[in-house]
């Protein structure tokens, strides 16, 4: 028993520039193509970090639900299915402490299904601002649905890693300095050298997350991640390609997010699940190994078991 | 399937305290209603983020953390996870923060370097949900011990209505009302009935979910929060609490005349509205609601921190004996209801 990926979506290119709609068509085609409604989610869980007018309550969570259409109004329903929603916010990595955190859920039994949307947008919800290098996110969004599998099939334990120091990249809107512009401003420091800081720190995850998953000896073993495809954050374009150099493995071992201007940030997990999936990157392989670096500097790291079939994995 | 309980709890209150009427003289346009009168709120707590020790959503929820793990029976480098639930999150000379997480700062802060972290945002129900997440994550297995906590340096808000309001139906009349404060909980593994959380359950109604904004003024600058007070508060958004607290019972075969809560701590919105909210739960429950514990007059509302403020409060007046039964109803924008319950016997201030 493991929590399984049981469809995602990406949101298709608009130029609304809104991470509220992009999360919401993202959540509401991975419902469609499970062959779920609305009503069939439990729990809803945003962890997109950059947001429509620099928002910050409600939820973007539940401004998100509410265009989906999920639990509207409990006491007007008919079926009475309450359904709960909230963000949660950890950078890049805020996709795998939902996996976490969802996963619990499902084990509790507080949750059937679980909806993971992520999206990010510069505020000013300009697409032209988006993948620049005053703001390097894309403006997208994408959407995971998460279940209990009765096999083996899923995600094993996520495992973290934090790094002392500076924050690596550090995102705010200075108040003061905006003035009447808040809602159209955003700042992203970037340090230095910070993408070097963040290969390094993927290289330990993921010989720490292999060394739990195998022991400490079969994990030094260069076989350790034969048939297992590595699917990361992307805060370079040319991010996975360097991991992959640097864990001594062939280039095409990890996967690139193709097609967006900018870092795909929140969404970047899903985006090279799905790419990888619908291109037949899957076959061949045996397990996934998910690792997110982000702000803080932070990572987050889990392998994924698919099946035989990779296509009966996922819907 | 272990249990959570309510292990410690750890709060800061900024030293500086303003009146309503001091509140008040800051309003560009002299106010023509009486906010005491509609709020029950005489004075509120004001951080001061400009000095050399600043006082601002990450110092205050440090100083939580702090007191909070004084009082337990954990190191900081013992803790499994960290979570943030702050509204306003603002640190750093008045910077609203997105990345890195609150949760990770404030884990770096006070040396808890190998926990989990994460900021959950959800409203004034960020706490209740952090709560849910944690004991949902202690019944599963998958942590043992947890922190969650709120720097609340929201005045702002108040400070930004004070400047751009027309008159008490001006959408940010609401904004009037809050308070700042930090607390924090320990939630680990119960170990007996003494202590123990029973349920915390929530839920979202998402059509109501753009009546309460909170966001940036385009006007005069800073945060600012914008609330539709007559469909936020009507009847109908009210009755949402007890009819899913009522049928989450009815699920397992329990009644809320059976459970034996001895005090309910509703969201410090206001005196009326607490008042307002107990009558709905005794009307809908047919049952007298136990004692309402509040602290509305002296701290106003205190967004996310709210519930555990009152308990925090009331643990220090002693007014809670061992082995009280305390149902906390959150309400949040979104909108968020739901309920918490649990027993506490060692909690402590």
């Amino acid at each position: 028993m493991a929590t399984v990926i049981t469809s995602t979506a990406l949101s298709p290119a608009d130029e609304t520039g809104s991470a509220i709609g992009y999360a919401a068509s993202a959540g509401s085609a991975c419902l469609r193509r499970a062959g779920l409604t609305p009503a069939d989610v439990d729990v809803l869980i945003n962890v997109g970090v950059y947001r429509d007018s620099n928002v910050s309550e409600p939820s973007v969570a539940a401004l998100i639900q509410k265009r989906i259409g999920i639990n509207l109004d409990y006491l007007h329903a008919t079926d009475r299915h309450a359904a709960f929603s909230f963000d949660l916010m950890n950078g890049a990595c805020g996709v795998l402490n939902a996996v976490q955190a969802g996963g619990s859920l499902l084990v509790a039994g507080s949750a059937r299904r679980v909806l993971v949307v992520s999206a990010d947008t510069h505020p000013s919800m300009d697409p032209a601002r988006a993948g620049t290098a005053a703001f390097p996110y894309a403006s997208t969004g994408a959407a995971l649905l998460l279940e209990r599998s009765d096999d083996a099939r899923g995600f094993g334990r996520v495992h973290h890693r934090s790094l002392p120091g500076g924050h690596g990249v550090n995102g705010y809107l200075p108040l003061y300095e905006a003035g009447s512009e808040g809602r159209n401003t955003i700042a992203v420091d970037r340090d230095s050298g910070v993408v070097e800081r963040m290969l390094d720190l993927a290289v330990d995850s993921v010989r720490d997350a292999l060394a739990a998953e195998y022991g400490a000896e079969a994990a030094q073993a260069p076989t350790a991640l034969d048939r297992t495809l590595l699917i990361t954050s992307q805060p370079s374009h040319d991010f996975a390609s360097r991991l992959s150099k640097r864990l001594g493995l062939a280039a095409d071992a990890a996967v690139t997010v193709e097609g967006l201007k900018g870092d795909p940030h929140t969404s970047a997990l899903t985006y090279g699940f799905t790419q990888a999936r619908d291109s037949g990157r899957l076959a061949g392989h045996d397990r996934i190994l998910f690792l997110a670096v982000g702000a803080g500097l932070s990572s987050a790291t889990s392998l994924y078991r698919l099946t035989g079939d990779p296509e009966g994995a996922v819907r | 399937m272990y249990n959570s309980r309510l292990a410690s709890i750890g709060a800061y209150l900024p030293s500086a305290s303003m009146s309503t009427p001091e509140l008040l003289a800051r309003m560009e346009k002299a106010p023509e209603f009486d906010l005491f009168k509609i709020t029950g709120m005489a004075e509120r707590r004001v951080a001061d983020d400009t000095g050399d020790r600043p006082e601002d959503c990450l110092t205050m929820a440090v100083s939580a953390a702090r007191e909070c793990l004084g009082r337990s029976r954990y190191a900081a480098d013992e803790i499994d996870i960290v979570i943030s639930c702050s509204i306003s999150r603002t640190t750093d000379g008045r910077r609203h923060q997105f990345e890195p997480s609150f949760a990770r700062r404030i884990a770096g802060e006070i040396g808890a370097d190998r926990a989990i972290h994460f900021d959950v945002s959800n409203a004034c129900a960020g706490m209740m949900t952090g709560v849910y997440l944690l004991d949902r994550m202690i019944r599963s297995g998958e942590v043992r011990s947890g922190l969650v906590l709120s720097g609340e340096h929201i005045t702002p808000i108040a400070f930004t209505a004070a400047r751009e309001m027309e008159d008490s139906r001006d959408p940010q009349f609401a904004s009037l009302s809050v308070g700042d404060s930090a607390v924090a909980v320990l939630v680990d593994r119960a170990t007996d009935d003494a202590d123990v959380i029973h349920d915390i359950e929530l839920m979202t109604c998402s059509e109501y979910s753009h009546l309460c904004l909170g966001m940036p003024s385009d006007d005069t600058g800073d945060l600012a929060m914008y609330t539709n007070n007559k469909e936020m508060h009507a009847e109908d958004r009210l009755a949402l609490w007890p009819a899913f607290h009522r049928d989450r019972l009815a699920d397992d075969g329990r009644r809320f005349a059976d459970e034996g809560y001895d005090f309910v701590v509703q969201h410090q919105v206001g005196s009326r509205f607490i008042d307002y909210m107990n009558h709905v739960g005794e009307s809908t429950f047919g049952t007298p609601m136990p004692e309402s514990l509040s602290v509305v007059e002296q701290f106003a509302n205190t967004a996310t921190t709210s519930h555990y403020l009152v308990l925090h409060q009331a643990l220090m007046e002693r007014r809670i004996p061992r082995g009280s039964k305390i149902l906390m109803v959150p309400a949040a924008s979104g909108v968020v209801t739901g309920f918490l319950s649990a027993t506490v016997s060692s909690l402590e201030v």
